[in-house]
């Protein structure tokens, strides 16, 4: 019998917390990289450490995707409530590979519409080790890797560098490996990937893309305090400290971060730290401040469900009115949306260069879905363009004498670093005059001071207006014709995927993305959304917080909207549905 | 010379009277004595009345926001370990608000002087209680007389961790010099609270009824090694109030244990990928 060959493949694995569901994923994705596929990996977590449900989603395609999809081609359950969770999502040709170790046969009655694989993962796992239950979990590659037809000799060469010289763990892996092939066997396979060539390509997170990102512009000192989904970027840089030269420092507290990296700053190094929304709501004193004072300094927001505890380990596009007005007073910030893993390395050297030439805080609004999802991507050049601003280290004609803030025709004076002969200030949150003494106190009130801070806020917002100018406006994707999608931040990949299906039958619909959220380049805006004929706007909040934006600042209004509320990270596959039916299209009209 | 050469010419707005002014005094006094540099010295302060102090100087300085400080100065610090750091504020500032970072950096023992100015009252709000406060004092949020009982910083400080430990009083500003001297020289993170009578809102702790009860911890032949004696003073509070040295000792300082910093001064390197220990290929290698 001939295999049925397969462009692209998805699978679910779904346990229990504690069952190493991420590492056996990582591990695939790695193994289908080394193959030459393209894969994405994304990981459906719990609050929870041991026990409850999770499932790792790990796709493989031989040519490029944009996201990961909802639809399965394999549910590998190893426990019951997997079968009860995710069969749903189950294609129906599907097939189901399941513990017979820990599900009883009758369970997979009401499924029997599915090809059906029973595998006893765990008798097997203890027949290998005993005290080893994650062997389970190699017990089922091995299945997985003969359903596919494909080699044991290429998945021991990825445990081998998993596992390195640990020769006896080693060991024990390619025993349940073989074990699980054996039970499938040759014969056993049901499909054929496309064949692909091999490449470079290298499997990493969003949190990671802008933690190397960040040491690539020069980073030289993150504090952080943990928190999901932001706490990769910690554990990230943590590990690599020395090799990076980047001093990492878990905080006690967001409050303490924040403000050590604002220290950091003003004594002259790059300086990032990372949360969530939680966090960042207690940072919001100490970011007007480091916008105040106009001191460089990046934030990352890994979005999760809001608002308070939400939900901690699912992706949200919620935050950006908060974003906006993080702190009290007019604080002049920027948003930068990485809309890709590719693209949050980009967006976080552009971020750490925006802020050292506009002196201001920038905040990368991440989310989970983007900070948690991996995907392999082509090597690129990791030496970056650094552009530090404007920096006095004596006197220049232009500046004969320091005064940090001088009232210059772009609003724009240097910085000093403490080191510097006569150049001491005082950084101060108070309103403050050129040489930055404060206004507060004895000179509160006074006539002169009524001038200085009329200019001072003006100053700050010519660099503002300028800002404006130099930020990007939307891409494109696909022809514009009788819909246009439009969203920003990381849903863009699932976007761009519904309506490449979408149009398969007919050309109906492109994209438009945005990752420079704030302030809009209104001027570079505007051309582009002249060409929409009918727009529909996805994000994933109630109040449609960009949407509202892009009428307030492009005086633009929307068609149709979608705000996927579940939680879970839309896919083309959850997407096109939500999109046929604001348009009142069935599927069989396109 | 090198005595007035921390000193601005600016005058503080500190009340006429203020113990505050005995600190600045004495700070700007010692930093110059000890052949610190104004452009190598960061003063860092929180807000309060007490926290306007950096700008009465002539070094670099950060005003933060309320309760801070000490992060802020800890950020400076692991990226210039070069630079002198003095952290200065109240007690609203440092025992309020900002108590959690107080008790951290005592435990990180950084490499700083901190030098709270204790007036047991809020000054810049006009007059309400302060975690400092002794129980029974009238303020105007405690009409009854304070219900709580005070902060006992030098215990906290000790039992965080805090490699010097001292209580001063801007009312004997000889001794507060060379507490001062003392703190600045000290290797790690070195405490002073310092007694500042607040002339305008504390009417029950003044300066008259600090001199009738301090003594100095030197003059009783106090052991600045032994830990547990300084638990024991820390403990006096009343007819008799302990100043000088509680404890003196030695731990690694964090810039010294940080594995960047102890190596390197992060602001003198490089940027980006050219200051890596690894080459590109290594880290693509590693995601592969």
């Amino acid at each position: 019998m001939v295999n049925q060959k397969i462009e692209r493949f998805s699978m679910r694995w779904g346990g229990f917390a504690g069952d190493g569901l991420q590492s056996t994923g990582i591990l695939l994705q790695k193994y289908f990289n080394s193959l030459g596929y393209y894969v994405q990996g994304f990981p459906g977590t719990q609050s929870t450490i041991r026990g409850g449900h999770v499932w790792q989603h790990v796709e493989i395609s031989s040519s490029m995707m944009h996201s990961h999809d909802r639809k399965l081609n394999l549910i590998v359950a190893l426990n019951e409530q997997t079968l009860e969770v995710h069969c749903r999502d189950l294609k129906d040709d599907g097939i189901i590979l399941y513990n017979s170790t820990k599900i009883k046969e009758d369970k997979l009655e009401e499924y029997n519409n599915f090809r059906i694989i029973p595998l006893a993962m765990s008798e097997i796992a203890r027949s290998v080790d005993l005290q080893t239950s994650v062997l389970a979990n190699t017990v089922a590659v091995g299945a997985v890797l003969a359903i596919l037809n494909l080699d044991l000799e290429s998945y021991e060469k990825v445990l081998e560098k998993r596992f390195g010289n640990r020769e006896n763990i080693l060991a024990m892996n390619k025993a349940a490996l073989l074990q699980g092939y054996d039970v499938v066997g040759k014969n056993g396979s049901l499909f054929d990937l496309e064949n692909v060539k091999k490449s470079e390509r290298f499997v990493a997170s969003g949190n990671e893309m802008i933690a190397l990102g960040a040491a690539c512009s020069g980073l030289k000192f993150l504090a952080q305090y943990p928190i999901t989904p932001a706490s990769s970027i910690l554990t990230y840089l943590s590990k690599r400290a020395d090799k990076y030269g980047v001093v990492v420092r878990q905080a006690e507290d967001e409050l303490a971060a924040i403000n050590m990296v604002i220290g950091a700053s003003y004594a002259g190094a790059r300086a990032m730290t990372a949360s969530s929304g939680p966090g960042i709501s207690l940072m919001a004193e100490s970011f007007g401040y480091a916008s105040m004072t106009e001191t460089p300094i990046v934030v990352v927001n890994s979005m999760r469900g809001g608002p308070s505890t939400g939900i901690p380990t699912k992706m949200e596009q919620a935050d950006l009115n908060s974003m906006i007005h993080l702190s009290h007073g007019e604080a002049p910030r920027i948003i930068l949306a990485p809309r890709n893993i590719r693209e949050a390395f980009d967006i976080t050297v552009r971020a750490f260069n925006l802020a050292d030439i506009y002196q201001i805080p920038v905040i990368i609004l991440s989310d989970f879905s983007l900070s948690e999802r991996t995907e392999n991507l082509e090597p690129f050049d990791l030496s970056v363009k650094v552009e530090r601003g404007k920096i006095w280290k004596e006197p220049t004609d232009e500046y004969p004498t320091f005064a940090r803030y001088k009232d210059t025709e772009d609003g724009i004076a240097p910085r000093a670093f403490p080191g510097t002969k006569d150049a001491q200030y005082i950084l101060v949150g108070a309103e403050h005059d050129e040489e930055s003494h404060s206004l507060s106190g004895n000179r509160c009130g006074l006539p002169e001071s009524w001038e200085v801070r009329d200019k001072m806020i003006r100053r700050r917002y010519r660099k503002f207006e300028l800002i404006k100018k130099e930020l990007n406006g939307p891409d494109i994707y696909g022809d514009f014709n009788e819909f246009t999608l439009i969203c920003w931040g990381s849903i863009e990949g699932a976007v761009r995927e519904a309506a490449d299906r979408l149009n398969e039958s007919g050309e109906k619909f492109n994209v438009v993305s945005f990752a420079d959220i704030y302030p809009l380049s209104v001027d570079k805006i505007i051309p582009v959304l002249e060409k929409v004929q009918k727009s529909i706007m996805i994000e994933v909040n109630y109040t449609g917080q960009f949407e509202n934006l892009l009428k307030l600042e492009c005086n633009w209004e929307i068609d149709y909207r979608i705000h996927p509320l579940s939680g879970e990270t839309p896919t083309s596959s959850s997407l096109i549905p939500e999109i046929l039916k604001v348009i009142g299209m069935e599927g069989d009209e396109l | 010379m090198s005595g007035k050469l921390f000193k601005a010419n600016n005058k503080p707005n500190w009340c006429p009277g203020c113990g505050d002014y005995g600190l600045l005094s004495a700070t700007t006094k010692a930093l110059g004595n000890l052949g610190e540099k104004p452009h190598e010295t960061v003063i860092v302060s929180g807000i309060g009345c007490s926290s306007s102090f950096p700008h009465w100087t002539t070094a670099y300085g950060i005003h933060m926001v309320h309760g801070r400080a000490l992060p802020a100065a800890m950020g400076v610090n692991m990226v210039n370990p070069k630079l002198k750091m003095v952290v200065v504020g109240g007690d609203g500032d440092g025992y309020g608000i900002g108590v959690g970072h107080f008790v951290h950096a005592s435990r990180r023992n950084l490499n700083m002087t901190y030098m709270v100015m204790n007036n047991q009252i809020y000054g810049l709000t006009l007059g309400q209680s302060s975690p400092s406060s002794q129980t029974g004092h009238v303020t105007l949020t405690t009409p009854e007389g304070v219900d709580e009982r005070p902060v006992n910083p030098i215990n906290l400080s000790l039992a965080a961790g805090a490699t010097f430990v001292a209580r001063a009083f801007t009312g004997d500003s000889k001794h507060l010099l060379m507490i001062i001297e003392k703190a600045l020289q000290h290797d790690g993170f070195a405490f002073i609270d310092v007694l500042s009578p607040c002339v305008t809102f504390n009417k029950l702790n003044t300066y008259d009824w600090f001199r009738e009860r301090v003594y100095k911890l030197e003059e009783g032949g106090h052991d600045t090694s032994n830990i547990s004696l300084a638990f024991e003073k820390g403990l006096e509070w009343g007819s008799k109030i302990p100043i000088g040295i509680f404890y003196q000792g030695s731990y690694p300082t964090l810039d010294k244990t940080d594995v960047v910093v102890s190596n390197k001064i992060p602001v003198d390197e490089k940027l980006g990928i050219d200051s890596f220990k690894v080459s590109k290929e290594e880290i693509f290698n590693e995601f592969r």
